[in-house]
This record gives C-alpha cells, structure tokens and sequence, in this order.
C-alpha cells in the first residue's frame, strides 16, 4: 500500500511541479483562475464521457418542458402543482444520473486537488513567527522491536514505557542554525503520544529538520518565506493524507514516528480584494468556467 | 463515454458506492471532491431549488390567484353552456366512406359518438380547399371576407403566382460588417388572412384555447391561450416544402417538382455530397448554405450516415430520427433545422432521401407558435416533431422517387407526433376550447385514392402488369380506423358531461382521374393567346400575349379575367363587358364534356360576385371552376403551364382530390350532442363555439350558431 502510494505521489509530485513551473510567470491569484478554467473544460470533457448524455438531455428537456408548461397553462392550477411534482421527480433523476460521473470525477479530481492544496492551503512562516510542530509516535505495541501485548495493560504499565519512548525518541531534535526552539524540552503528552515544539526562524529558506536518534530518523523540511512553495505539513499518516499531503515521502515502516505535523499559517488568495478560501475561488470558478465553455461543446450537464 | 456491461453493473456500483464512502470518509477529502460534485450536482440542485421556490410562490400566491380565477373565470364561464370544447378536424374525412366503413361495423366510436349524439354533412366552402374551408371555419365567414380563395393567388400586376396565405420580407434595415450583413429588424412576416378566429374573440372573454395545426394560423396570432401553426409554415429554405434527393442514377433531366435531385458519385463504399440549406441572408452572395456530409455503405442496404460529427445508422426504408441540423450564417450565428434521412438504395445504384427541412420546433428560425415558449415546450416534452404546414412530403412519392410505404410511414410517424400534442391540450386544458387538426387523413387519401378503384389511371395495376395487390389496398380503410381509434381514445379522455366533442372535417374526398387544362381550353375557345413562335412547357404564363388575352387561370379553382386597370395588360373593360366575358365563359364551360368518356368534366362555375361577399371580394378569382367527380384542375394550369390537350389522365400517385363543386364534396360533422339544425356549414362552428361559452357572437361573421340540446 505503501509503496503504491509512493509511486502515486510521486508521479503526482511531478505533474503538478511542471503544472506550476509553468505558472511561475503568474501571481498566486492569476495561477488560480487560470487552474480553475483548465479543471472546468477537464470537468465538463470528463463529464461528457462519463455521463448517460441521452439520458441526461432527455431529463434535461422535461424539466425545461414541465417549466414552461407552468408558465403557458398558468390559468390552470392542475398543471402548475402537476408540473412541480413532476420537475421534482424529473431533478432527483438528474441528480441519479450525476452521481456516476461524480464519483468517476472524484478520483482524479482528489489528486489535481491535493497538489493545488499543497501550493495554496498553506503559506510558508514569516521570520520570527512562531511554528508549532507536533511529532506523535506510533503506539507501543506497533513501534519496532515491541511485541504485540495479548491483555490489556494498566494505565500505570501503558503510560511509563510511553513516556521513556517520547524521551527518548519523540525530544530528539535537530535543526540548522537559522531555526530556534521557545525552550529546550518539548511539552509531551503521553495519552496522545505527541511531543510539542514551539520554533521560531530567523532566515528565509527551506531548512531541514531532523527528528528522532541513531537509525530511526525522519526529515521534514521548514519553509519560510514569500514564495508558492509545494508545503505538506504533515508526514506521515492515514494513506487519505498521504494524498493530501504528498509533498513528503512516508514514513519508513520501522520507525517509532507515526506522524510529524507543522502547522503552518492558512494561505490567503486574494481574488478581486477579496480574501476567498483558495477552496472557494476554485469551486465556484470553475463551475462557471465549465458553463461558460459548455454551449461551445456537445456535453449536457 | 465509459459504459458498463450489464454483467459488470452490479460490481460496478458496489465500486462506485465504495469509492463515494471513502472519498466522503474524511472531511477535507469532502472538501477536494467539491468542484467535481458541485459541478456534478450544482445543475440538478439548481433545479431543486427552483422547483421549490415556484412552488412557495405559487402556494403563497394560491389564495390571490384563486379569487383572481373565480373573479375573472365566473366572468368567463357566467353564461356558458359547457365547460369544455373539443373540436378534432380530420381533414378530408369524406362522408361516403365513414358512411360505409360504420355500417361494416368497422368505426364503432364514431358510430357511438353518431348514436350518441349527431351525425350531419358539413357544409364545406367555394372551393372546397384546405386553406379556404379552414379559414372560413376559423372567421366564421365567408371567403370574401377572411381573403383566402385558394393555395395561389394571380399577381395582377406580372401575372405570376403567389402564395395566398401569407407575405414574407426580407429585413428592411441592415448594418454591413465586413462581408455580413447583420439585420436591424425582423423579416416581416405578414398574415394575408383576414378576419379574427374565434378563439380570439373568446380569449378577450377570458376563455383559454388550445390550438393544434388549424391550417392558415401562420404566422401566430396572439391570444389567451397556445397556438401551434400549421398550413403555409414554410421550410427552413423559405419554400413549401422542397425535398432532396441524393443518387448516382444518370438524373433524366426532368424538372423535381417539390424537391431537387443531387447527383453523388461513389467512391468505393463512400458518399460525400452536402446537405443544401436556406441562403445565407448575412452574406450576400453566398448562396445557399451547406453542411457536408458523408455515407458509409456497411453492406447492401445498410449504411452509416455522418454528419456534424454525429453517425446515424441507415436501413433501406427506414427513417432516422428527426436529426437538428444546424447551418452556420456567420461566427456565433446558426440557422437550425430538423430534418430525417431516408436510404433507398445502395444497389445498383445509391439512392438517398431527406425530407425537407423543417424549422426546429425548439429553436425556430421563424415563429411557429403562440406564445413562442410552446413549440419549444412542444419540443422538449415529446421531442422534435413537423413543423412544415405541409407536413408530409406527397411530391417525393409524386415523383415516383420512394414506394408508397416511405411515404405512408411518414405519414403515421407524424400523425403519431400530432397525437400527443393533441392529448397533452387535453390534458392541460380542462376548461375552455381544444382545436386541433389531423392533416394525414387529406394525404393518405390524396396519395392512395388510386388503390380504392381498379379502373384508376393511377391504379398500380394500370402501370405496372405485372402488380398484384397488396398491402396498400387497404390504406384508406386503414386510416379510417385508425382515426376512429383517435376518436375512442379522445372520447375517453374527455369522458365528462360538460366536455363537447366534435369530429368535423373541412371536405369529403373524391377521385381524381383526369385533369382538364383550362388554360388550353382557353386557348381553344381564344380566349387566351400566346406570343407567335411560343413553344408549350413554359411555366407561370411567360409566353401569353397579354395584349390579346381576355382570361387565363392560376391555382387550383380560379380563372381570372384580363381587366383593363386592374390587371397590368388588362383588355378587358371591366363592368358590362366584364359581366358579359363572365357569363359566356360560365355558360361554355358548364357541362364541359370529357371526350374521351362523354361525361361533363365540369358541373359548375360560380361567379365571385354571387358566390362571394365582403371587403375582400375583388381578390378573388373572377370565376370558380365546380369540377365534376373524377376531374380536377390539370397539373401543369395550377402553376401557369399550358399543355396541348384540354383533357389529361392523371396517371401520378396524387389520386384523390376534393377541388370539385362543392356541393359534391362536403365535410363531415360527428357530435356528442344532438344538433338540431339542418344543414350546418363549416362557418357555423365558430359562431357555434361562442355561443356555447355564452359569447356573442360578432356581427361580421357569416356564420350562424347551430341549435344544440345542451343540458
């Protein structure tokens, strides 16, 4: 599974490195309209594959007729109550009909969503700012070398060798010489089986970050600064994140870590003066965009 | 397109549902899928949304509208007799035949509805022809008064033929672009009918009408209620209706009437040729414009049609579906049509059918309907359907260029398309007047009648030695009973006391044998003359010495007197003189005899000034020819051809007609209650309708109200 969502990502990790290598020559905003124009046309070409077309524009055609209808007999009550049980019935059918091509869009379209999420979900930390950073461990019994416990152990037996793990592994930390940490130990919660830094950094750049001692160690890198950069801020993970946050590889499955999370500052996008999830924009633009290119193309939607 | 097998449905949607539980399994992958599903669902919630607020609206809006109706309905309805009205034209439904066809126990709801109620001839008009009894159905008044006396009219000032109906102008004002020419205003579209329907007169009362085809209805008059045209709705090439015929056959030269023969040329099991459309009025120039196309022979009889990117699969026989056409005027500007192919053959040679094109109900080019929205609702609610007031195309089997099964065919697919546009009136309309004509009963008869009498010049039999019958010989019965079938399914969606029920037609229908040219006759008695040297086969009178001709004929009933001032090269001095020419014509022409039988060809002729009352009297011929049973108006004399012989066997598939006396030839008038007048007309009903929904009726019509038991 693993190894399968590596290759994935990393094909996708190409594809949409060449998408945004192209443009680079934008701004943030234009990059984003112009993504949002290019998934509509993709959207509405996928749909005209996917879709039962026919059927589509025959419903299509009785909803259109079953609205007029409302307005051209308007002296006859009948036909107007008739007409709406009948545009109802007819709308619940079309969204039948959507649901096929939606699923078959969902999938790809998960994938060109999580690279554009990579760029626009997050923006790198300012110098200065405070970076909260939180490692979690794997669970006892699935760290290596441990052997699978067959009762159920107390809460004094499940807490220490947790807590000696977290010291052990889960504190080490290294950094280059441009990030510093608010205090040295990190604050720990054994429960949760995560350790908490709060890091500062003087410098713009990517700057390596290395966790845990001796065989068992995982990088993350650190990004400050102005620029589109592709941020994940999280390794590791359930697979669905290795999707979305397929900037960094997995984690080696010997390793202690489970999970390592900066959490970076949400990315504004402003589009006209207005600051719009970049989420949004891309919905509803690329909504409009798929209707505005629809009348030039044969598809029914 | 990514489709399914059937063996793989069931795994495929276990997939699908699997693949949607995880996808919406966490909440930021929800929010990834967004555009895909809003774009997937945003349409069908739109709709959702939309129904919902109509229906808030129309509940929050119930009580007002319900006063405004009782108001404004008990207004409407205070005096009237019935709720509803249903009047079902079968045009051309010949009395003689429903007569026998009843008796042999072979039309029992018509029979019903006669035992029920009444069953009386219908008074038709002079001359009984479509567009004439139609409009004076519909005005409630005689020819001289709604300025419909035929098919064509004469052009007094060149002499030529015009169709009566309607006038069509290009735009007045145009801007040049470049190359185009982009119009400022509409083509006028000008309604050459006088007079106001009924159904007119019934809306300002507040009474909401439904009307289907009713010939002579284009283009669409507003009133309270729906109107689809018929009758003069021309094709998207501005004609009556022209056809195109595709073949690699030597073409003989021959003149198509009604359509035009393209010559293609083979290449190994492909035909590239281009389907002809209207002119392009937005380049001047241009000429017609066009859309490539291109056939595949799969095998004998079978091919795949290409067309706009889309394939069609092509049987021998066998049409397509209505296919949109669309013609490109200039960028961003089509011209839409519909139209449907036919293969004939693709051996020997290859032969291709396309019906002519019709403006496309869901986009017309030009109005077809009132209000616009209802051909388009028409459209979408039970697909494309025939827009051409002359809807099923008799030249092609005229023409001898299909087998009369293609031409039957279409004949039903298109009366199978009026019917559902018939019952969806019904259906919408359940208090106030439903008309609505079926124009396949005056087609079938037109193009069959040689099959109902072996001795028929046109009988099969007669051409061909080596015929034997078949199923055709009972065409004519068929479509009785097909109709009477029409008539029990109507009856029993109507089936209410407050519901009137009329099946009327506008003519009978008779044999057509021999055509008699009157324009040779004219030449023979000289009263016409033609320019020395003039050789025969010229057409729309082209070749007549105006100066020395007294009379000459045009369309399917008229003559038309040479009067100096009133015609362009007149001769003739009108009054006296005019009264006197009249007379003479009148008196040699009655009882014409047919030498080849010794029987009269004509029975009468009918002098516009006794025949005709109303403004609108001068239009009209001077004279109107009452043929006997058997004959007609020769071909070649309609459109303004002379022939050598008065008399001529009518040996084309156009066997049937009713341009006779129309004493001869009167309609039919079934009701589902007892009329208890004599005689009735086809004027009457109008007048008839308002007074059954309490209406008076208007001093100008001709028209009297038939005395009806009403409960």
């Amino acid at each position: 599974m693993s190894f399968i969502l590596d290759i994935i990502t990393r094909v996708m990790n190409l594809f949409g490195d060449a998408v945004f290598a192209a443009l680079s020559f934008f701004s943030p905003a234009v990059a984003l309209v112009t993504l949002s124009a290019v998934i509509g046309w993709l959207m509405l070409l996928i749909w005209g594959w996917t879709s039962n077309q026919t059927a589509i524009k025959e419903v299509r055609n009785q909803i259109a007729a079953h609205l007029l209808s409302t307005r051209l007999f308007k002296d006859n009550l009948a036909v107007t109550f008739r007409a709406q049980r009948m545009i109802l019935w007819y709308a619940m059918k079309l969204m039948g009909h959507s649901l096929k091509p939606m699923i078959i869009m969902a999938v790809p379209f998960v994938l060109v969503m999580s690279q554009i999420g990579l760029r626009y979900e997050f923006r790198p930390f300012q110098p200065g700012e405070p970076i909260p950073v939180t490692v979690t461990l794997k669970p006892l019994n699935e760290q290596p070398g441990s052997g699978k416990s067959t009762s159920a152990p107390s809460i004094d037996d499940k807490n220490e060798p947790m807590k000696n793990a977290l010291v052990a592994i889960g504190s080490q930390l290294k950094m280059p010489g441009d990030v510093t940490r608010d205090r040295f130990d990190p604050c720990r919660a054994i429960p949760e089986r995560t350790s908490d830094w709060r890091l500062s950094a003087s410098a713009i750049g990517e700057h390596p970050l290395e966790f845990g001692q001796d065989d068992d160690i995982v990088q993350m890198p650190l990004y400050v600064g102005e620029s589109l950069e592709r941020i994940s801020s999280l390794r590791g993970g359930h697979w669905f994140d290795r999707i979305l946050y397929s900037a960094e590889a997995s984690i080696p499955p010997d390793s202690a870590f489970e999970s390592i999370r900066i959490v970076y500052p949400s990315r504004d996008t402003p589009i006209f003066g207005y600051k719009i999830h970049w989420l949004v924009t891309l919905f509803v633009l690329s909504i409009v965009f798929a209707l505005v290119i629809k009348p030039f193309t044969k598809v029914h939607i | 397109m990514i489709k399914f097998s059937r063996k793989g449905n069931f795994v495929s949607r276990i997939v699908l549902i699997a693949a949607a539980l995880l996808l919406c399994s966490t909440s930021v992958a929800s929010a990834y899928i967004g555009p895909g599903a809003g774009f997937a669902l945003a349409s069908s919630l739109f709709v959702v949304f939309w129904t919902f607020l109509l229906a808030v609206i129309a509940i929050l809006t119930w009580p007002i509208r319900w006063v405004v109706r009782a108001v404004r309905g008990r207004a409407a309805f205070s005096r009237s007799k019935i709720r509803r009205m249903v009047i079902l034209g079968l045009d051309g439904l010949e009395h003689t035949l429903a007569d026998r066809f009843m008796a042999e126990g072979k039309m029992p709801n018509l029979q019903k509805l006669r035992d029920r109620g009444s069953f009386q001839l219908l008074g038709t008009t002079t001359p009984p022809l479509s567009p004439v009894a139609w409009s004076s159905f519909l005005t409630g008044s005689n020819p001289g008064k709604h300025n419909i006396f035929d098919f064509l009219n004469a052009n007094r000032r060149n002499y030529t033929p015009f169709l009566s109906s309607v006038d069509i102008q290009a735009p007045t004002k145009n801007f040049k672009l470049g190359k185009y020419l982009i119009p400022l205003n509409k083509p006028s579209i000008r309604l050459m009918r006088k007079g106001k329907p009924f159904w007119n007169t019934l809306g300002e009362h507040g009474i909401f009408t439904s009307v289907i085809r009713v010939p002579i209805t284009w283009p669409p008059e507003k009133c309270r209620g729906v109107v689809l045209s018929a009758m003069c709705v021309p094709d998207l090439r501005g004609t009556q209706g022209l056809f195109s015929f595709y073949s690699t056959r030597q073409d003989d030269g021959a003149e198509k009437t009604g359509g035009e023969q393209v010559r293609v040329k083979r290449e190994g099991n492909f035909i590239r040729s281009e389907l002809i459309g209207p002119d392009n009025s937005m380049k001047p120039g241009a000429g017609a414009m066009k859309i490539p196309f291109s056939i595949e022979i799969v095998r004998r009889d079978e091919a795949v049609l290409k067309l706009d990117g889309e394939s069609y699969p092509l049987r021998a026989y066998e049409y397509t579906p209505w296919i949109t056409v669309k013609f490109k005027a200039a960028p961003g500007v089509t011209v839409n049509g519909i139209t449907r192919f036919m293969l004939v053959s693709t051996e020997p040679e290859f032969e291709l059918y396309v019906m002519p094109i019709n403006l496309d109900p869901e986009k017309p080019a030009m109005p077809i309907s009132h209000p616009a929205a209802y051909s388009t609702y028409l459209s979408k609610r039970y697909g494309p359907f025939a827009t051409l007031g002359l809807a099923e195309d008799t030249w092609v089997l005229n023409e001898g260029l299909v087998e009369d099964g293609a031409f039957l065919d279409q004949c039903l697919s298109i009366d199978a398309e009026r019917e559902k546009q018939f019952f969806d009136s019904l259906e919408n309309t359940k208090r106030g007047l439903c008309v609505c004509v079926f124009d396949g009963t005056d087609r079938i008869q037109h193009m069959f009648w040689r099959y109902l009498e072996r001795d028929h010049p046109a009988h099969p039999a007669n051409l061909d030695p080596a015929y034997t019958p078949n199923r055709f010989e009972t065409t004519i019965e068929d479509l009785y009973v097909r109709m009477d079938q029409l008539v029990g399914e109507t009856m029993d969606r109507i089936d209410d006391d407050n519901t009137m029920l009329m099946v009327i037609s506008d003519h009978g229908f008779n044999s057509f044998r021999r055509g008699i040219d009157l324009n040779a006759w004219l030449i023979e008695q000289g009263y016409m003359v033609l320019k020395p040297g003039a050789k025969l086969g010229f057409k729309y009178l082209s070749e007549v010495d105006w100066s020395k001709t007294r009379a000459f004929a045009l369309g399917l009933a008229g003559i038309f007197l040479n009067v100096k001032g009133r015609e362009a090269q007149g001769v003739v001095e009108p009054g006296t003189a005019a009264q006197t020419l009249k007379d003479e014509i009148i008196a040699k022409l009655t009882g014409l005899k047919d030498p080849k039988s010794n029987q009269p060809g004509i029975r009468r002729v009918f002098d516009k000034e006794k025949c005709y009352q109303g403004p609108f009297r001068d239009s009209a011929p001077d004279l109107v020819v009452g043929y006997h049973r058997g004959y007609r108006v020769d071909w070649d004399t309609a459109i303004g051809k002379v022939t050598s012989d008065v008399f001529h066997d009518n040996v084309k598939a156009w066997s049937g007609d009713h341009c006779i006396d129309p004493e001869l030839i009167p309609g039919v008038l079934f009701c589902s209650h007892k009329i208890e007048s004599d005689s009735p007309r086809l004027m009457d009903l109008g007048p008839t309708a308002l007074n059954l929904f309490g209406v008076d009726v208007p001093k100008n019509m001709d028209g009297v109200p038939l005395k009806i038991a009403v409960a």
